[in-house]
């Protein structure tokens, strides 16, 4: 029975080539935007979910309250590099701490041939990756940056200064390029220095709030460590480190978290009058969609744009679906014969819902496919934009898998269910005889369909119109974002800011996430650049 | 075999009423060969459709092999109709993405025939239409005649004990018209209890009694 169903299925669908190709297309299209955006949000959903016992790390963060009640709290992603030891001393909870910086100006980093100048670069505490244990390549990460003059590289920073997977041992030049203020406390802070690769780690996700490929030791005396260390004579504020503390398994959270807020109002640096600084524990893992501060090493996700990229996402499947169950029920006149001699034939109404059911079932197993094929071929594309590295292994990842198998199924049912309802009510006697009632093809609902669609299809035009706006781009362009969170790159574009902020005013960015063309102008005061409020 | 007693059926729209059956009686053996006449819209398809189980009576009762359906749901309709009956339509009605043997078989389908017993079956079925060569061929590849032989072989493959036949010949030229009288003559030789719409009063000789319809009634009934 399966087989002539299925001949019947096939051969209708090669029959009318054009408008299976129109069908199955049009789901195709509407299923590979929404898996893209499906894996994006997943993707924002996940981040720093990417280690082992991730749930016990946490970002130590900070508000900044102000006496003044009119003025709005502050976040802050840092801390002071001094806090690390008081807590470690302090809290018999904590396992492991380590903190990180990341250079004001990209350091300059040369092997043989090859030199750059390194954005991503970070240097840490020889501890960091017990805080965050990664998968070594190469040497023990967790163990490499004791010594002093260590480097940890990613895969992909391994192959782009050396050439190959697995340099361990090899030396890689490094120039902190700290600038004029740090050349006053010691030249070493602007020469080249050699360090030893410890370690090659696996890139790190694009879903991780640390973006790093050079991992430097903390304990070089060229580090931004000694350099703080060195300064400490300039106050609490003129350094920032991120924080990042890992819990003994089962310690109690809420309970650290009140004796940490006893500890910020009586043990944390004094700081001046006018405000008060709270301390919080911020697990990782929800750090990417916590509300937005201030220097972030990357920035925050936006959970109100997730819901508006998934309402999007099922307004695109809902779409494509109206369009697969408004051709569907036009051509579904075409079957009524064949609806008519199998009921003659003895079909019950239920086997034919079934036949029709599979059917539509079958047809959105071809979209889904094509689907798939689809987004695997655009996905380095979107991540090229997204400067992402979201990945699409359906096969490897049951949860993917049985995903896609169920919306298949799913919608299979639900966008079939109309067509094969009304083939199946076909009354034999009419459609054998060629007198099938006008309206039970449903016009009617075809038509409501076609409206819906239209209105979704409206919507999401002015929706994407809206947001493509030049402001909207500045700000929301996660690559743009980045880019301008970088200090060296806030610093350029001081000037610029309120006049970015100004319609009119726009950056477009390269391939790499750099700074191609800014429109606007620099505001000038006595030849010197002004700083100004707008976004950046 | 069939006894329609009292049938009657009215088709309603929102402003009109009409009568198809007007008080149908009408008594069909086992193994008889009916023709049923006259003029378009008197009710002879209704008649056909009501005795092949794919419409009902709106009032009247119809005994099928001894049991009163008249009053049956649509399941219980399909269940009886299942290997029960046999159909030739006049305009074939075969299903152009299937090949000759899927058509045949559809009519097996739903009687839980074995794969290899289906194969078999058709098999039979073609050679008795003598188109067995033409088993792979889609209905567009076949002329009017050769598809009505396969909608003959699809209606006897399940050897249905009633064929009902709705203008068999109504499509076709002289000859194709007369093989397929030929073929059901033949059926009715082998037991099967036929009733055939029919404008042709040559084809309609072949039938061992001939009802005549007016207006939705029996007006006139003649032996062989």
């Amino acid at each position: 029975m399966i087989g002539n169903y299925f001949a019947a299925a096939l051969r209708n669908l090669l029959r009318n080539r054009v408008y299976t190709a129109i069908n199955l297309f049009g789901l195709s299209l509407g299923f590979a935007a929404a898996l893209l955006i499906a894996l994006y949000v997943r993707d924002e959903l996940s981040y720093d979910r990417f280690f082992p016992g991730y749930h016990d790390v946490y970002l130590l963060t900070e508000t900044k309250d102000y006496t003044n009640r009119s003025l709005p709290v502050e976040r802050w992603d840092f801390s002071s590099p001094d806090l690390a030891a008081k807590l470690s001393a302090q809290f018999p909870q904590i396992a492991t701490i380590a903190r990180v910086m990341t250079p004001d100006d990209p350091p300059h980093i040369r092997h043989d041939q090859v030199e750059a100048e390194e954005t991503d670069f970070l240097w840490v505490d020889p501890s960091f990756f017990r805080v965050m244990p990664l998968k070594s390549l190469a040497g023990d990460a967790q163990t490499a940056l004791t010594t002093p003059d260590s480097v940890v590289l990613t895969r992909t920073a391994a192959r782009k200064y050396f050439g190959k997977d697995l340099p361990l041992g090899e030396l890689l030049e490094v120039n902190p390029a700290m600038g004029t203020d740090a050349a006053k406390v010691s030249t070493a802070f602007n020469t080249p220095h050699a360090m030893r690769v410890a370690a090659v780690i696996e890139d790190l996700p694009s879903n991780s709030y640390v973006k790093g490929e050079v991992f430097g030791s903390s304990l070089a005396a060229y580090s931004k460590f000694a350099l703080y260390d060195l300064t400490q004579d300039q106050g609490p504020f003129r350094m920032n480190a991120y924080t990042f503390i890992r819990l003994r398994p089962g310690a109690p959270v809420q309970e650290l978290r009140q004796e940490l807020s006893a500890f910020a109002s009586h043990d944390a640096p004094v700081y001046p009058p006018g405000f008060t600084v709270g301390m919080h524990l911020t697990p990782i893992s929800d750090l990417h969609l916590s509300p937005a501060a201030e220097s972030p090493i990357s920035p925050r996700g936006e959970r109100s744009h997730l819901v508006a990229l998934t309402a999007i996402g099922l307004l695109i499947i809902l779409s494509a679906s109206f369009n697969f169950v408004s051709l569907m029920t036009a051509r579904a006149a075409q079957r009524a014969i064949e609806t008519g001699v199998r009921k003659a034939s003895g079909a019950l109404r239920s086997q034919l819902i079934t036949q029709f059911l599979g059917e539509a079932i079958i047809y959105v197993a071809l979209a889904m496919a094509v689907a798939v094929a689809l987004s695997a071929v655009l996905l380095p594309r979107v991540n090229s934009v997204l400067k992402q590295r979201i990945a699409f292994n359906y096969l490897g990842d049951p949860v993917l898998l049985c995903s896609l198998l169920l919306i298949t199924v799913l919608l299979g049912l639900v966008a079939g269910a109309y067509p094969a309802f009304v083939l199946s009510a076909y009354r034999p006697a009419a459609v054998l005889k060629g007198t099938l009632a006008q309206g039970v093809s449903g016009g009617m609902v075809r038509r409501s369909l076609v409206t819906l669609q239209f209105a979704i299809m409206i919507g999401l035009g002015v929706t994407t119109v809206t947001n493509l706006a030049p402001d909207a781009v500045l700000s929301r362009q996660p690559a743009a974002s980045r880019w301008l969170q970088h200090p060296s790159h806030r610093r350029r574009l001081r000037p610029f800011r309120p006049s970015l902020s100004r319609p009119g005013g726009h950056a477009t960015w390269g391939r790499r996430g750099g700074l191609r063309q800014l429109r606007g102008t620099p505001q000038r005061r006595n030849d010197r650049f002004c700083t100004g409020s707008g976004r950046g | 075999m069939l006894k329609l007693e009292h049938v009657s059926k009215v088709y309603r729209t929102t402003d009109v009423e009409t009568a198809a059956l007007d008080d149908v009686s009408l008594e069909v053996k086992p193994g008889e060969f009916l023709a049923v006449m006259g003029p378009s819209g008197c009710g002879k398809s209704t008649l056909l459709n009501i005795l092949g189980l794919i419409d009902s009576p709106t009032s009247g009762s119809y005994w099928f092999r001894g049991e009163d359906i008249a009053r049956c749901s649509e399941e219980e309709l399909t269940l009886r109709r299942r290997a029960g009956i046999g159909f030739v339509f006049q305009s074939f009605n075969l299903i152009d993405d299937l090949n000759v043997t899927e058509n045949v078989e559809v009519a097996l389908l739903y009687v839980g025939v074995p794969r290899a017993e289906r194969r078999e079956r058709i098999a039979a079925a073609l050679e008795r239409v003598d188109l067995a060569h033409r088993a792979r061929h889609m209905p567009k590849q076949l002329s009017g005649g050769q598809q009505q032989r396969v909608a003959v072989a699809r209606a006897l493959v399940a050897n249905p004990k009633l064929i009902l036949a709705d203008e068999p010949t109504g499509n076709l030229d002289t000859a194709n018209g007369e093989a397929v009288m030929e073929m059901l003559t033949r059926i009715m030789n082998g037991g099967t209890t036929i009733v055939m719409v029919t404008h042709s009063e040559e084809h309609a000789k072949r039938a061992h009694r001939v009802v005549n319809m007016l207006d939705g009634r029996l007006v006139d009934t003649t032996e062989a």
